[in-house]
């Protein structure tokens, strides 16, 4: 029965085996494991927690640009009603200063009339 | 036994472990990382975790110091989680669903054909329902180790002293030797605490249809008329349904990725086919179709 187990792990490890050049062999270290304290290691650490720090920069900055996005809608707004109103009000003033014209024409007519009408009963 | 022995201690699987996109930094594509390793089959997959981060830690978003994370890493195959307490060949095996016979002969007819068991590594803060959580690293696996052969020993022996009494260094010796691959030791020690004629055989069934299950059955040594039990006795006592006297089985029995004959003796079979954790792994995969045709013919 032996032989056969042995002739079958052998097939499995044929068919496991294949192209195992291309898959790491793994040695657990065993005991205290020294840090690895290379250059690499540290600079991806450092760079690591930049990335974070310029996430949570990314994120405050995009809620700052929010924030101004609506008071520059606002003052827009403001600016429109504002313009309206200058519209209103200088239509206001041209009619006002076109009435005001036609009643002081109509009272240098009048009083031409009352001189004239003096200047007869003088004569 | 001693040649049956080594090839069992030696299989090895080859592994490609993809990550999880969530846990990549932006722009890395997921496709880009990915490590391939030989994993032993007789070993744990969560020993192997340092060496798998190691190799991936330039591309994960947060850096990892385990002594502060909140979560816990764990591997999924095509989704499901994969329990880190079993060995890994048995998870393979239950897992896939192999079928050794036809694997082999499909490889002999294509060269290029490689066999790769692809697995995904995912971080999550709860952990998946049924998965024991890993708090303390390799001396939690080391700790969990320990426990099985405990419990193995008393389903052997009736009592679990033949562990308890190792001395210290010999009990880390004996984890060492799983750790350093190292046959003869675990060997030595481990045939120190099965006995020639135990009371009981401790034995996994590894169940994957129709849902994943793990069986633990008591199986005698011997049965009543005082003959060795053997593979098919147990199965027809445990799993009725799938192996019954007159049909033919509709599922292979499988162990470190070879078919097990049924008339074997359970003891036998668990003398040259122990796993690390003192269990006797037997995962049962079903025969195609085709097959069940062929062997009616």
């Amino acid at each position: 029965m032996d032989s056969l187990f042995v002739e079958r792990l052998a097939q499995r490890d044929e068919v496991e085996g294949r192209f195992c050049e291309l898959f790491k062999e793994v040695q657990i270290m065993v005991g205290p494991q020294l840090e690895d304290e290379s250059m690499e290691r540290k600079l991806i650490v450092a760079l690591k927690s930049d990335l974070v720090e310029k996430d949570l920069r990314i994120g405050e900055l995009e809620e700052i640009l929010q924030l101004r996005n609506k008071d520059y809608e606002r003052l827009n707004d403001e600016l429109i009603s504002l313009n309206i109103e200058n519209n209103i009000l200088r239509d206001k003033l041209q009619n006002m200063t076109e009435e005001n014209s036609k009643l002081v024409k109509r009272w240098l007519n009048k009083v031409q009339q009352e001189a004239d009408a003096m200047n007869e009963n003088l004569h | 036994m001693d040649e049956l022995r080594k090839l069992v201690w030696d299989g090895k699987i080859n592994v490609q472990i993809a990550v999880n996109p969530q846990l990549l930094v932006k722009g890395i594509n997921e496709k880009d990382v990915t490590v391939n390793l030989r994993i032993p089959r007789n070993a744990y997959l969560m020993n192997y975790i340092d060496e798998i981060l190691n190799d991936l830690r330039k591309f994960l978003i947060t850096d990892i110091n385990f002594e502060e994370l909140d979560g816990m890493f764990w591997f999924a195959y095509e989704g499901i989680p994969l329990y880190w307490n079993y060995p890994f060949g048995a998870l393979y095996d239950s897992m896939v669903g192999i079928d050794p016979s036809i694997r082999y002969d499909q490889m002999k007819q294509c060269n290029s054909m490689m066999n790769i068991w692809k697995l995904q590594l995912n971080y999550s803060k709860e952990y998946p329902s049924g998965m024991i959580p890993i708090v303390d690293r390799v001396n939690q696996i080391q700790k969990y180790w320990m426990h099985q052969w405990k419990q193995a020993c008393f389903v052997l022996n009736g009592t679990s002293k033949q562990v308890m009494s190792l001395s210290l260094v010999h009990s880390q010796q004996f984890w060492k030797s799983i750790l350093m691959r190292d046959y003869i030791t675990f060997y030595k020690i481990a045939l120190k605490i099965i006995p020639s004629k135990p009371r009981h055989i401790p034995l996994m069934i590894h169940l994957t249809f129709p849902e994943i299950q793990i069986i633990q059955p008591i199986c005698k040594f011997e049965d009543d008329s005082g003959n060795p039990q053997t593979l098919k006795d147990m199965l027809m006592t445990e799993l009725p349904d799938i192996f019954s006297v007159d049909e033919t089985p509709i599922a292979k029995v499988v162990s470190h990725g070879i078919e097990i004959p049924f008339d074997m003796p359970l003891f036998a079979l668990y003398e040259r086919f122990l796993s690390c954790d003192a269990f006797l792994h037997l995962s049962i995969c079903m025969v195609t179709d085709d097959e069940m045709k062929r062997n009616k013919v």
